[in-house]
């Protein structure tokens, strides 16, 4: 229809309208379409385009699932790869908020320490930032160690992303003297919270975190959790009710969904672990919930939506 | 503007009891660029904020026939189609599956091509919610299309180089991948 040909054109050509078109496709067929044509291009790589398109389009949730500072993830993209950053060591993988990645590059898997490099990466545009921690401070009796950086980023409330970095001081107790740094990608600055005597989950080594509702998680293998509130600097502790050493639980996967927090645990009786359940943390760290079971042994899920 | 002389304008009152009736159902006259005129219901012609604007704000008797020299009258059919069943679900307090069912059909027969006249169209006549729905439409069918089909689609010219095309592609080669390009 010849019309049709000449008013398929007018839209192509329209910035106006074809900005509505194109604010309503998908990650994937954006990048792609920026091969169409210079103008194509333009549009879809502009800040403002993309700030419009992240509000307009909620980004698929999926979990970091932490367990032994081993972590992975599942990806919603086909076959994303991190080759577009250069580091000789290869990255990986912490933890992954609503589409961004936090990655490092350690000399090995368990050692993870402030020299390092941290990436923020955003797998579907290529996009990363190397950031630096800051440096211990020198006024401090004896060198932090560090527990955890964590990345917290939620597109629905802005789309700047701030970094947590928790050192604390050298001890074999949990209940150690905590200090925390916060970066912000707005500022590109660190800036130092009250340090506190608090209760981390770790001894030593480095444990990854997850973000959920304006606060950082970290979940202990002895099955209880610190919440951080980022903007306030408060933060609480929740054990894990019922907790019966006679159960033998391990934890499979940690993580959020939905705007909830999710714990997966495998648990048995003497026998072995082969029951399963997924547990849902309630309101305000009421408590957590159990969502479902399963009799049989399965395989670990990390994406549950 | 001069009042149509068509026969099919009946907007001319008539005495008798016919007279009430099409008082209360007072139509707009409009003609598309190929010369086709339709009457639309008063309720319905509101919807079209072009026309909103044209026989409202500027007090235009209703007598005058509205030109649209930029919409053919296939698309105005369309618009009609879709503008009347707006109205009607106005009224209804759950029309989600019934509107779902009707924008299902209305789609149905349309190539991807009619589909970004209409969008051009519903944009012209600013009908917001219709430019909304035929957005989400074409986008659904073009997401999985390769690059050569948009070019195609939206009559948009290559104009990068070689290099160019393949230092863009290659940024993200994995979102050129798995594509699905059967003709719609």
């Amino acid at each position: 229809m010849q019309s049709g040909i000449a008013a398929a054109e007018t839209v192509g050509h329209n910035e106006d309208l074809l900005k509505q078109l194109l604010l309503r496709l998908p990650a994937r067929s954006l990048i792609r379409f920026k091969c169409v044509s210079k103008l194509w291009l333009s549009l879809i790589s502009s800040p403002k385009f993309c700030e419009s398109h992240t509000l307009q389009n909620p980004i698929p949730k999926f979990s970091s699932a932490t367990t032994d500072a081993t972590t992975w993830f599942i990806s919603l993209l086909p076959n994303p790869n991190l080759n577009f950053i250069p580091d000789p060591q290869g990255l990986m993988i912490l933890q992954s908020c609503n589409g961004l990645l936090l990655c490092t590059s350690p000399a090995d898997k368990f050692t993870i320490s402030r020299q390092f490099k941290f990436y923020v990466v955003n797998p579907t545009t290529s996009r990363f930032s190397e950031i630096a921690l800051p440096p211990p401070s020198p006024t401090k009796p004896e060198p932090a160690r560090l527990l955890s950086v964590a990345l917290a980023f939620d597109p629905s409330k802005s789309l700047h992303y701030k970094l947590v970095c928790v050192s604390g001081s050298s001890t074999v107790s949990v209940h150690r003297e905590i200090e925390i740094e916060i970066y912000s990608s707005e500022t590109r600055t660190w800036r130092a919270c009250k340090s506190a005597h608090m209760r981390f989950p770790t001894i030593g080594e480095f444990l990854p975190g997850v973000y959920c509702n304006g606060r950082i998680h970290w979940f202990s293998r002895f099955c209880w959790l610190v919440h951080y509130d980022i903007d306030e600097g408060h933060y609480g502790v929740v054990g894990l009710p019922g907790h019966d050493f006679s159960v033998e639980r391990e934890c499979i996967c940690f993580g959020e969904s939905g705007g909830r927090l999710h714990l997966i645990e495998m648990y048995g009786n003497g026998i072995g672990l082969n029951k399963l359940h997924v547990l849902e943390m309630g309101k305000d760290y009421s408590g957590w919930f159990v969502k479902g079971k399963r009799g049989t042994e399965s395989s670990y899920c990390a994406a549950h939506r | 503007m001069s009042t149509s002389t068509d026969n099919n304008a009946s907007i001319t009152q008539e005495s008798g009891p016919s007279a009430a009736v099409q008082d209360i159902q007072k139509k707009i006259v409009v003609r598309t660029a190929d010369g086709e005129v339709f009457n639309l219901k008063e309720e319905v012609a509101m919807e079209i904020d072009i026309i909103k604007t044209f026989f409202q704000e500027d007090s235009i008797s209703y007598e005058t026939v509205m030109p649209l020299p930029n919409v053919e009258g296939w698309e105005m059919v369309k618009v009609i189609e879709y503008c009347t069943k707006h109205v009607e679900l106005k009224h209804k307090v759950d029309g989600y599956k019934e509107r779902k069912a009707f924008q299902a059909l209305f789609v149905q027969n349309l190539s991807t091509k009619s589909l970004l006249a209409l969008t051009n169209t519903a944009n012209y006549l600013e009908v917001k919610y219709l430019l909304d729905f035929l957005c989400q439409a074409v986008s659904e069918q073009i997401k999985n299309k390769d690059v050569d089909y948009v070019r195609e689609l939206f009559g948009v010219e290559n104009d990068f180089n070689d290099e160019e095309y393949e230092q863009v592609k290659a940024e993200a080669p994995w979102a050129h991948e798995n594509l699905n390009n059967d003709l719609h």
